[in-house]
This record gives structure tokens, C-alpha cells and sequence, in this order.
């Protein structure tokens, strides 16, 4: 083949990875069964921990509510946007996509201004009258849901305007022109041909709230509390770092396995953004 | 014909579907859902002129206190932000050099790996950044490199790489490559075709590819926490700051990051759209030549 590119050239990059991110969490995960002594002794404690668990179910729960919220209310924010004028259409998504890019922090202390006991929501429901004195929101799981689900719901909107754009809109115009009615043409149509989209977006929301730190340890309170904040209280608290890898093993392995899944059913390469 | 208001703006085809009650709930859903993006952030840009010492809103008064805090009162704040400047410029070269060189390799050559290749590279997406922050606080300490920029850079490097690698790609897929083969079929050698004319016209998915490297490291939090030592970062130093006291010092850092990241955008709104019509305009010469 005629071109420039020559495999070597990726060389670099690649080993770059290996050595600073695979290497490294290798070496890490490792120390599960080697440190402090070989053994699974870290595991057997991870399972007597009611910690560990109550914080599995913790991140579960947050993790699905957040990916449930997202996917339904995302995937009908992008059909209106997908079928809008290509012009506003392209308003939208670069507003949305803006949002994406303000520092994660930022908005984690935005809804910590709007969610706090003198904050916007506080002072409106005072000014209705429904509550009495200044209340905060913060630190609980509907805090959490809500600044969570507004860092991710991008995630799948985008997958999701892209492939329903990409519908073939002679079909469309084929479904209607054969009597379908508008709900007919969502359900037959629109519905399965953009699947793929959520699905991608599904799983990159699940994946990204299982690993969240910053959100839950900033709004959440105790029942809250998320695998990542246990990792890293095991690391700078208790300086047992044998049982921090096991904890990120099993999230690790999680992960995994629901990539696996997805994999099977659409393919990995879908997630590098072919829609 | 009230019915028909709801699709407005809308493609001919879906029109049907749009109007009615539908398209009211979903014109309805679409804009809450716009306010509750937008809205904390709009409402953290209001509150960083705010006179009051504590964290409510609306404010009772305004002033510029919180800024002269940020840009002198309290000088770690313009030293964390110069710090995170030269960490996520650094963080953008370094991913570019090594990012888009093998975003060309991954669009154009048939890989025996590619699977494992391409998800070696896309996984610093999906790992949890707290697990790569102390895996990599592990290693790095083993070589003396925690606490100083050039291992921050290396970490932050690890999270950008997919971001370059990706839009890299997906500009070096639409190249037509018969350019380049026709300038080598004239008889230009391979350096000067990647130099003249492969460089050139994937300008513009690097440059894209550059401004997300430079926001991904400029925003990192976790890998900060772990890396940057005593010197903190912008995002480390609101971290801690957040965790103790919250003052509205934050919400005029904040008001920073967010003027950086309108900047960053702009710029690469605006040079990707000249380089585009560049581009194209050079496209129509030649055609006109041939």
C-alpha cells in the first residue's frame, strides 16, 4: 500500500502505554496476592469486610440509577436533537459538548452551590413556602445522582444524536409513505436502527460511574461512599497497598466483564466513536 | 397549526413525529435539560462576583474580592494555576508526539494486532482514574519521579493519549490518501510527503487532538492528588480547599478554568475553520490544475 505510515511510527505511543499505565497497574494488581505476604489473605479479608461490600452495593446502585437516568432522559434529548435542522442541531450538540470540557470540579462545586444549605434550591423552596428553614441537599444519594448524571449524560447523548443521524432517511420517509404512524415510526424505525448508540453511551456511563471518586467523595455522605474512596483511603490512610489492588482488582474485573458483554454483542471498535 | 409549532426547526422528515404531543415533551425535556447543564455553571460564574464570605446563592452584593484573592490576596492560587499551565502544555506536546504518529499507523495500516493495540489505547478511558493515580504513584516513587512535573506530565500523558489518538484518527481516515501517493508516484520521498502534504492537511484533527490533551490534564483532579507533590496544581489546590473551607475563592478559580476552556474552544473553532477552507481551497486549485 501506498502511504507513508509505517507500523514503527506507532511504536512510541504504544510502549509509552505499556510501560507508564499497563505496566504500572500491573505491578499494582500484583501486589493483591504478593503484599504483604503471598497468599489471597487480601481477598479473604475483602470478603469478611461488611465495608467492602456495603461499598460494592453502594457503587452498584449509584452506578445503574445514574446510567438508567442518563439513558432514558439522554436518548430522548437526542432524538429531538438529531432530528432538528442540521444547523441547531449542531448548536445543541456543541453546547452539550462544551459542558463536557468545564473542569469536573467546577461543576461538582456547581452543585454544590445550587444543592447547599443557603443555595438556589434551599432559598426557592423557602421562598414557596415548603420548607421552613434553610436546608441543605448536599450530602446524600440524590446530590450524588444528580451532579453524576450531569457530568455523564453527555456520554450518551453524543453516541446517541451520531447514530441517529445516521439513519438512512429514506426509511424514514418509506415507513411513512406505507402508512406507518409517527409512533410506528419511532418503534420500527428509529428505535432499533440507533440501539447501538445508547448501548455504547449505556456502557460508557456504567463503566465511568463505577470508577468515580471526586462526585461522590464531594456530595456524598457516608452511605455514599464508593469503591474508588476505599481505594484510596486504603492507600493513604492505611498504607496497605496489597488491599487497595484487591479492591481495584474486583472493580477492575467488573469492568471487564461488562466490556466483555458489550464486545460480544457490538464490538469494542464501536466505542472509538463509529456510530 | 399550534400543533405544528412544536417542529419547528425541524427536518422534513421528522415533522409528523414532531409535532403534536411529543414533540412538546420532548422540546420541553430538551430545554430543562439544557438549563440543568448550563445552569451551575452560569449560577458559579454569578456567585464568583459575590460580596458574601460563605457559599449562597444569589448573593447579597457584589464584588471583586474573590478575584483580587485569586490573582494576589492568597498567592498559591496564581502559583497553582502558572503550575497547571506548564504541566498541561507540556502534557500537549508530549501526547502529540507520541499520539498522532500512531493515530496515522491505526487509520491506515492493517494491524495483526490491532484488537489489543486499540484497546491498550482506548483503556486509560475506562479505568478508574483513582486506580491509575495509584498505580502510577507506585512506580513513579520507585524512580524518584513523584512530586515532580515531569512525572505529573507523564501520568497526565497516560489520560490524553486517547483523546489524540482517537481525533487523530478520525481526521487521518477522511485524508484522501490518493494525495499522497500521487506525490510519491511524482517522485517526493516519504519525509517530505508526511512533511508537505500529510501534515498539512491532518493540521487540523491535531490541532483539536492538541486542546483536548491540554484540557484533559489542566482539569485532571485525582492524578493530581497523588502526583503533584507540594506544589499543587489549580485543580489540587480548589481540592483542597473544597475538603476544608469552601470560600468563593473557588468560585472565582472556577470562573478561571471555565474562561480557559471558553478560550481553548474558541481557538479551536475558529483556527479549524480556516484551516478547513484553507484546505478546501487548496483542493479546488489542484482540481482546477489537473
Amino acid at each position: 500500500m501506498h502511504t507513508i505510515a509505517r507500523p514503527w511510527l506507532a511504536w512510541p505511543a504504544i510502549a509509552f502505554l505499556l510501560l507508564l499505565f499497563a505496566l504500572p497497574i500491573g505491578i499494582f494488581l500484583a501486589g493483591s496476592v504478593l503484599d504483604p505476604v503471598p497468599g489471597l489473605g487480601q481477598f479473604s479479608r475483602l470478603l469478611e469486610s461488611k465495608a467492602f461490600t456495603q461499598t460494592l452495593l453502594n457503587t452498584f446502585r449509584i452506578a445503574a440509577t445514574v446510567t438508567v437516568v442518563c439513558v432514558v432522559v439522554g436518548y430522548l434529548v437526542a432524538v429531538r436533537i438529531a432530528t432538528l435542522e442540521n444547523t441547531w442541531a449542531a448548536i445543541l450538540i456543541g453546547l452539550i459538548v462544551l459542558t463536557v470540557w468545564i473542569s469536573l470540579l467546577v461543576r461538582n462545586y456547581a452543585w454544590m452551590v445550587v444543592l447547599g444549605r443557603q443555595g438556589l434550591l434551599s432559598r426557592f423552596l423557602q421562598a414557596l413556602g415548603w420548607i421552613d428553614a434553610p436546608t441543605s441537599f448536599l450530602y446524600n444519594e440524590f446530590a450524588v445522582v444528580v451532579a453524576m448524571t450531569h457530568i455523564l449524560i453527555p456520554y450518551v447523548i453524543i453516541p446517541s444524536v451520531a447514530s441517529l443521524k445516521g439513519i438512512d432517511k429514506s426509511y424514514v420517509r418509506a415507513a411513512m409513505s406505507l402508512g406507518a404512524r409517527p409512533a410506528g415510526v419511532f418503534r420500527n424505525v428509529m428505535l432499533p436502527l440507533s440501539t447501538p448508540g445508547v448501548a455504547t453511551g449505556a456502557v460508557i456511563v456504567f463503566v465511568m460511574a463505577l470508577g468515580f471518586y471526586v462526585t461522590p467523595a464531594l456530595t456524598g455522605g457516608r452511605g455514599q461512599m464508593m469503591v474508588a474512596m476505599l481505594i484510596e483511603g486504603a492507600v493513604s490512610n492505611e498504607l496497605n497497598w496489597g488491599y487497595a489492588a484487591a479492591q481495584a482488582l474486583v472493580l477492575l474485573a467488573i469492568s471487564l466483564l461488562i466490556l466483555y458483554f458489550y464486545n460480544r454483542r457490538y464490538g469494542v471498535s464501536r466505542l472509538w466513536g463509529g456510530a | 397549526m399550534g400543533r405544528r409549532v412544536n417542529a419547528r426547526h425541524t427536518l422534513p422528515e421528522y415533522r409528523p413525529l414532531m409535532s403534536g404531543l411529543p414533540g412538546a415533551v420532548l422540546n420541553l425535556l430538551t430545554a430543562v435539560a439544557l438549563v440543568f447543564l448550563l445552569g451551575p455553571v452560569v449560577i458559579v460564574l454569578i456567585i464568583s462576583f459575590s460580596a458574601d464570605s460563605f457559599l449562597g446563592f444569589p448573593p447579597s452584593g457584589f464584588s471583586l474580592r474573590w478575584y483580587y484573592n485569586f490573582f494576589g490576596g492568597d498567592p498559591t492560587w496564581l502559583k497553582a494555576f502558572w503550575k497547571s499551565m506548564r504541566i498541561a502544555s507540556m502534557t500537549m506536546a508530549l501526547a502529540i508526539l507520541l499520539g498522532a504518529p500512531a493515530a496515522i499507523v491505526l487509520a491506515r495500516l492493517k494491524l495483526r494486532h490491532r484488537p489489543i493495540i486499540e484497546a491498550l489505547v482506548l483503556a486509560p478511558l475506562l479505568v478508574s482514574p483513582m486506580i491509575i493515580a495509584v498505580a502510577s504513584y507506585l512506580q513513579l516513587a520507585k524512580v524518584g519521579l513523584t512530586g515532580t512535573s515531569f512525572g505529573l506530565v507523564l501520568g497526565h500523558c497516560v489520560l490524553a493519549l486517547p483523546f489524540v489518538v482517537m481525533n487523530v484518527m478520525v481526521s487521518a481516515r477522511s485524508l484522501d490518501f490518493r494525495l499522497e501517493q500521487a506525490a510519491m508516484n511524482l517522485g517526493a520521498r516519504p519525509l517530505v510527503v508526511a512533511w508537505r502534504v500529510t501534515l498539512p492537511l491532518l493540521i487540523p484533527g491535531i490541532l483539536t487532538a492538541a486542546l483536548f490533551a491540554f484540557l484533559v490534564s489542566f482539569d485532571d483532579v485525582v492524578l493530581s492528588m497523588f502526583l503533584s507533590g507540594i506544589e499543587p496544581t489549580l485543580q489540587k489546590r480548589m481540592w483542597d480547599d473544597l475538603r476544608l473551607e469552601i470560600s468563593p475563592t473557588v468560585a472565582a478559580a472556577s470562573s478561571v478554568l471555565i474562561l480557559v476552556t471558553l478560550v481553548v474552544f474558541a481557538i479551536g473553532a475558529v483556527v479549524n475553520r480556516r484551516m478547513t477552507q484553507r484546505i478546501a481551497g487548496r483542493r479546488r486549485v489542484n482540481m482546477e490544475r489537473v
